[in-house]
């Protein structure tokens, strides 16, 4: 990591930064001059320092949101490579399996996450499930169509090689895969995050969704918007982190738009 | 050279097509693709196959690849006959099969150079580790010393098609079955690799097949060139070549035989 390098990244962040510095001061300047009441607009700066003075409370809360989060993620992932790799090796799966999949993304969490905590209760299990539910599709549609685009003359090479069904699978199929599953990936832990939110808006005992709801009810639009500014963080770390697990699994699929031909 | 010698001795021909015929069906007919082909390779020999494009040379090497069937006819490679005309829905004949490397280079960027090299080996069972050391003492031979650790991404089009050639080498069949492997290269570095295949393939005793489109590469470098008639593809006539051309081979001088060869074979093709 040398310094140009460095220098680079910089540059490369700063029309983003500019953007939302001047955003929040526009925002800022907004509220100052209008003298709008915090109760229905609070200034930034107001919604940073309130967020400080309870963060304790809110990183209880978004610790909360991560774990289920992260345990929804995680079952999503095993349960998206069981299916998908069925999916790849009998044919007449795949189309029993599709409607399921599209339907599973028609549901309507706003009507489906109550009724979820009148099923199983007010615990992590509705959540997870939540978060299962919006993920799921994304990421093994991507795993399906991610092993679709394996070529045929590498099937063909691998075949004239003599290797069995299994063996151009996990050969080719998987690392062919890895770009597309990557991408939905990234869509589906951003998925994740408002997931767990929303159903922990409609109960739980802990939880940034919880939170806000709770302070909605106390007309501390402040501290909502800070629980949103902290899911947005949490979102955009995540989506960071698959980059991060890309660059160990398959770093043959990042592109560093360095040539290191020579 | 142990090593670089074909690993299987079997006896008889490497290479025997007897009266193999093809057709594909669509919803509407039949269409005959192949009719009644009989090519005989012997060892050592640097046969090349030429023909319009589409006319079915690509359907003939599947099917000595194992990949497709034929309707009728016998191939026997090594002295073992492929099963071609079972009907069960897997044939495949693991091995008496030829290494086959097509058109395109098909490395994956997943794997180093070296590991490219060796997918064919790990294919059929061999540990990692074995079939690397095998596979290193080929690099210098094939000019890829060096790059062992390099991805494919990073090398120029001759090397790539190198690593293509390493990777069916080392399958250790006796035939290679190379289907247009210069297609895509750029016209001078296509004639420094047709020179450097033919050093390899004169310094390792292999028996190859090479289709190709171009008729000079297949008056360069072969013992006979097969020209094959448009769809559905028969054999049209067979053009022995001498060899040495000349004092040794020189392939960048068009001898007076290779001339007279090109324009038999362009009036083979061109007369339909």
């Amino acid at each position: 990591m040398d310094i140009s390098r460095a220098v680079r990244t910089v540059r490369r962040l700063l029309p983003a930064i500019l953007l939302g510095v001047l955003l929040l001061v526009g925002w800022e300047l907004y509220v100052r001059i209008s003298g709008v009441r915090p109760q229905i607009l609070p200034a930034p700066s107001r919604v940073f320092a309130q967020g400080i003075a309870h963060s304790s409370d809110l990183w209880r809360h978004a610790s909360a949101t991560l774990q289920v989060t992260l345990i929804g993620c995680s079952l999503t992932l095993i349960v998206s490579w069981l299916i998908a790799t069925a999916v790849d090796f009998i044919p007449w799966f795949r189309l029993s399996v599709t409607p399921f999949l599209v339907a599973s993304q028609t549901i309507p969490i706003v009507a489906i996450a109550p009724l979820m905590i009148i099923w199983f209760g007010f615990g992590t299990l509705p959540k997870v499930l939540v978060i299962i539910l919006v993920t799921f599709f994304p990421i093994t549609l991507g795993l399906i169509e991610g092993f679709l685009t394996t070529s045929p003359t590498a099937t063909a090479l691998l075949t004239s090689m003599g290797a069995s069904r299994w063996q151009i699978f996990y050969r080719l199929r998987v690392p062919q895969a890895m770009p597309r599953f990557f991408t939905s990936l990234r869509i589906g832990v951003t998925y994740a995050v408002v997931g767990a939110i929303f159903a922990e808006y409609v109960g739980a005992r802990a939880g940034l969704g919880l939170y806000m709801s709770a302070q909605k009810n106390s007309f501390r639009t402040d501290l909502v918007l800070a629980a949103v500014a902290l899911t947005a963080l949490m979102s955009v770390a995540l989506f960071l982190f698959t980059y991060l697990v890309q660059r160990i699994v398959a770093p043959w699929t990042v592109v560093t738009g360095k040539d290191t031909r020579g | 050279m142990s090593a670089n010698t074909p690993l299987r001795s079997a006896p008889g021909l490497p290479l025997k097509i007897s009266n193999v015929s093809k057709s594909f069906a669509t919803n509407r007919d039949v269409r005959p693709v192949l009719t009644d082909i009989s090519i005989t390779v012997n060892r050592g020999e640097f046969v090349s196959l030429i023909g319009p494009s589409g006319c079915g040379k690509s359907t003939l090497f599947n099917i000595l690849a194992g990949l497709d069937r034929a309707d009728s006819g016998e191939v026997v490679i090594d002295g073992v006959t492929l099963p071609l005309t079972g009907s069960a829905k897997r044939f495949r004949h693991r091995a008496a099969h030829c290494a086959y490397m097509p058109q395109d280079d098909v490395l994956f960027p997943w794997r180093t150079v070296l590991d490219n090299a060796i997918l064919g080996l790990q294919i059929a069972g061999t540990g990692r580790a074995e079939a690397r050391a095998r596979a290193r003492d080929l690099f210098p031979a094939f000019g890829l010393t060096g790059f062992e650790d390099a991805h494919p991404e990073h090398l120029s089009g001759g090397m790539r098609q190198r690593v293509a050639l390493l990777r069916t080498v080392l399958q250790g069949t006796n035939t290679l079955l190379l289907d247009e492997p210069f297609g895509a290269l750029d016209s001078l570095t296509r004639t420094d690799m047709q020179d450097w295949l033919h050093g390899m393939w004169r310094d390792m005793g292999w028996t190859i097949l090479l289709i190709t489109h171009d008729i000079r590469e297949a008056v360069r470098l072969s013992d006979r060139v097969i020209a094959l008639t448009p769809r559905p593809a028969s054999v049209r006539g067979i053009i022995e070549l001498s060899r040495p051309r000349g004092d040794g081979f020189e392939p960048s001088i068009t001898s007076q035989e290779m001339m007279r060869a090109e324009t038999t074979l362009t009036t083979l093709l061109h007369n339909t």
